[in-house]
């Protein structure tokens, strides 16, 4: 059989701080914020990327075009039944990348913010 | 001091519990356990959750509080082998010793709680998990056993083959359980068993990695609390989705499932299985009589009265009434305490008497009687014994010669309608309408208003009775005879029935009527049943409405 991916978690590849890592491990993956987010350019929505970082797949993660089209509403914190800080996943995955050497922003993502300057 | 003599069949923490309050209540209990020691599944446990205490404990106190009570017989390697009633309100029960074959003994008792609890589901009947043919894939009792210093590692959690630390374990739930190949119940308590047993290994093991394999996490209540800490303590990760294959590939277990959040195919290597096997129904010999829901457990009439099983003086106790975990065993032991005591304590309500003159000890009543209350003495004659007796009235119902009544029920009343018709009294079309006394005739009277009718029908006359199955046929018969022109029975819906198979035994009992009505060329039209919940009472109007119209369509009764 085929596999998409192999299990890993966190505690294996520990490159988020434990505090984003504590709010991912609480998501229940109930939807809520995936719903309520207005930042959808395209999935990952705020509810798959928090599975990503569940599963360990920060690599993947750090591809979501969520990570810069976010607009900080905190709209999805508001709805989380568990109360967990959804934004600061998608923070912590934005410090990431942007500290890492090629920062995955998205090309529709500029064209949006530059789209009247040019 | 109450009076009576109670068996209790198993000494797990429901049998332990329930023999510990009777005794305490000044009962005489003899409580007997198959195996050689007492404690039943509880024993084998490392902690309980959410509080993680040592199982030992509660049941240290328990053992302690009963050998300190003298009328508290506690008889180990004792197995129940059969159970009877041969006289009214008394079990006679046969027990085996275990030890030795030939050596079994009758027990006359007041009442018994079976406390039986529940096996295992046998986990090497889910072939794709390899469980009994691959090393380290267990079942959940097997992974308390890693804790305990008699298990097979001395008590250290580490893997069961090597004796190597453990860094990575698998649990799958439902194994077993929510599978129509399987068992298509949920068994209750295997999801917070789970994140219990994560609590150990994370508490012990420090550096180890948990995942779940999951198609729901079911932890109501208090629970949710408590899945909640896990995951925030813990971090496991939940896979939802169960695995389709585990293999053991270079001495590591494979574990291949779809997580179906994201959509993606998933493949892990762990050092332990762990299964969350399901329970299964006990096994317990024939009790004459006692029914069992379809999959062989006691769950007693739900919601209302989960104690009450359709033999009066037996209760089930813990995992017998269904899957259940430590806490809900308890509290399971507990009410059937209670019911046991008040059946004891209770002033008998009305009973029925037997006209012995015209008795032919056909026995129908103790067939059909639904709580064991009414049973065939030695002289031949049906014994009602009070205690046991919940007054439905459905022995009278089925009496072929109308020889048992309850107090003020009978032909009589039948009778008087009759004469009521005969002699003009009755407005047509003149209806005889039974109503079952728990939903039908509450309904009525919220219609009707007390003593009141129903404008334009004011021939239909009601009468209610305690169960639509309390009915007798030749009461139906005489009425039609007499010149009535309908008769409607308004009864529970046949699985609502609060009696068990009331309704379906009135709806047997009036199919024969209706063939033989059909031979005295009275139209079978002329009988209505119908199902009326308490709630229903503008169905019920509307049912006696076009009962009515009908009759009066059809004219007015042959025999007028
Ligand atoms: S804060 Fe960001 S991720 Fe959360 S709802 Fe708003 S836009 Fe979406
Ligand atoms: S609302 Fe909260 S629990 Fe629900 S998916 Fe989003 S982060 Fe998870
Ligand atoms: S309690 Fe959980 S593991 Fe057990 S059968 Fe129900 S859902 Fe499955
Ligand atoms: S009234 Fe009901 S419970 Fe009582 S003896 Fe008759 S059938 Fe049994
Ligand atoms: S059903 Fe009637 S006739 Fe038959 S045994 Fe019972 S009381 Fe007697």
């Amino acid at each position: 059989m085929n596999c998409n991916a192999d299990i890993t978690d966190l505690r294996e590849t520990d490159i988020l701080d434990g505090v984003t890592v504590r709010a991912a491990a609480l998501c229940e993956q109930c939807g809520k914020c995936g719903a309520v987010c207005p930042a959808l350019f395209k999935k990952p929505n705020p509810t798959s990327l928090i599975r990503l970082v569940q599963l360990g797949r920060v690599a993947e993660a750090l591809q979501a075009p969520l990570l810069w089209s976010c607009i900080g509403c905190e709209q999805c914190n508001a709805v989380c039944p568990n109360k967990l800080d959804a934004v600061r996943v998608v923070r912590s995955l934005r410090r990431l990348s942007a500290s890492e050497k090629d920062v995955c922003f998205p090309k529709y993502i500029m064209d949006f913010y530059l789209g009247g300057l040019l | 001091m109450l009076k009576g003599k109670i068996l209790v069949v198993g000494g797990g923490i429901a049998g332990l519990t329930a023999a510990d309050r009777l005794g305490r209540a000044g009962l005489e209990v003899v409580l007997v356990e198959k195996s050689s020691a007492n404690g039943g599944r509880v024993a084998g446990l490392h902690r309980y959750y959410p509080r993680l205490c040592p199982p030992r404990c509660g049941l240290e106190i328990l053992v302690n509080n009963i050998s300190g009570l003298s009328n508290v017989d506690m008889r180990l390697q004792t197995e129940l082998t059969g159970v009877q009633k041969n006289s009214p309100g008394i079990w006679t029960v046969t027990l085996r010793n275990t030890k030795q074959e030939a050596d079994e003994y009758q027990l006359k008792v007041d009442g018994i709680i079976l406390a039986t609890g529940a096996q295992l589901y046998d986990a090497s009947l889910i072939k794709e998990y390899g469980y009994g043919s691959l090393p380290a894939v267990i079942t959940s009792m097997e992974f308390e056993s890693l804790f305990r210093p008699d298990g097979p590692t001395g008590g250290r959690p580490v893997h069961p083959v090597t004796g190597k630390p453990l860094k990575r374990v698998a649990f799958i739930q439902c194994a077993g359980s929510r599978d129509k190949n399987h068992l298509p119940y949920c068994s209750g308590y295997c999801c917070a068993v789970t994140l219990k047993q994560i609590e150990y290994l994370h508490q012990s093991c420090g550096d180890i990695g948990t995942w779940v394999f999951y198609k729901d996490i079911r932890t109501p209540g208090s629970k949710e609390e408590y899945y909640r800490h896990v995951r925030e303590e813990y971090r496991p990760v939940f896979i939802r989705g169960l695995p389709s294959s585990v293999e053991y590939e270079g001495g590591k277990l494979i574990v291949r499932a779809e997580d179906t959040l994201s959509g993606k195919k998933v493949k892990g290597d762990f050092d332990l299985v762990v299964l969350a096997a399901g329970m299964v129904p006990p096994v317990l010999p024939v009790i004459d009589g006692l029914e069992k829901d379809r999959y062989g457990f006691f769950p007693g009439h739900t919601p209302c009265d989960p104690t009450e099983l359709r033999r009066s003086g037996i209760w089930a106790a813990g995992c017998a009434q269904q899957p259940m975990d430590v806490e809900d065993s308890v509290r399971s032991a507990l009410s059937a305490v209670a019911q046991c005591l008040v059946k004891l304590h209770q002033q008998p309500s009305a009973y029925p008497e037997v006209n012995k003159k015209k008795c032919d000890h056909c026995g129908r009543c103790a067939k059909e009687c639904p709580y064991g209350a009414c049973i065939l003495g030695p002289d031949g004659y049906p014994e009602v014994y009070p205690g046991d007796c919940r007054s439905c009235g459905i022995c009278q119902g089925g009496c072929p010669l109308m020889c048992i009544n309850l107090p003020g029920q009978g032909i009589k009343k039948i009778e008087d309608v009759v004469d009521r018709v005969l002699s003009g009294g009755v407005p047509q079309p003149s209806v005889l309408l039974f109503l079952c006394s728990n939903d039908a005739y509450p309904a009525w009277e919220k219609l009707t208003g007390q003593g009141g009718n129903i404008e334009g029908l004011e021939g239909v006359v009601p009468i209610p009775v305690p169960c639509i199955g309390s009915v007798n046929m030749s009461w139906i018969n005489e009425a039609l005879i007499g010149g009535l022109d309908g008769v409607m029975l308004a009864g529970c819906h046949p699985d609502q029935c609060h009696h068990g198979g009331g309704t379906s035994l009135a709806g047997t009992r009036l199919q024969n009527l209706r063939e033989t009505l059909g031979r005295m060329r009275i139209e079978p039209e002329r009988i209505y049943s119908t199902g009326i919940t308490i709630d229903d009472t503008e169905r019920l109007l509307g049912e006696i409405r076009r009962f009515g119209d009908l009759l009066v369509k059809m004219g007015p009764s042959p025999f007028k």
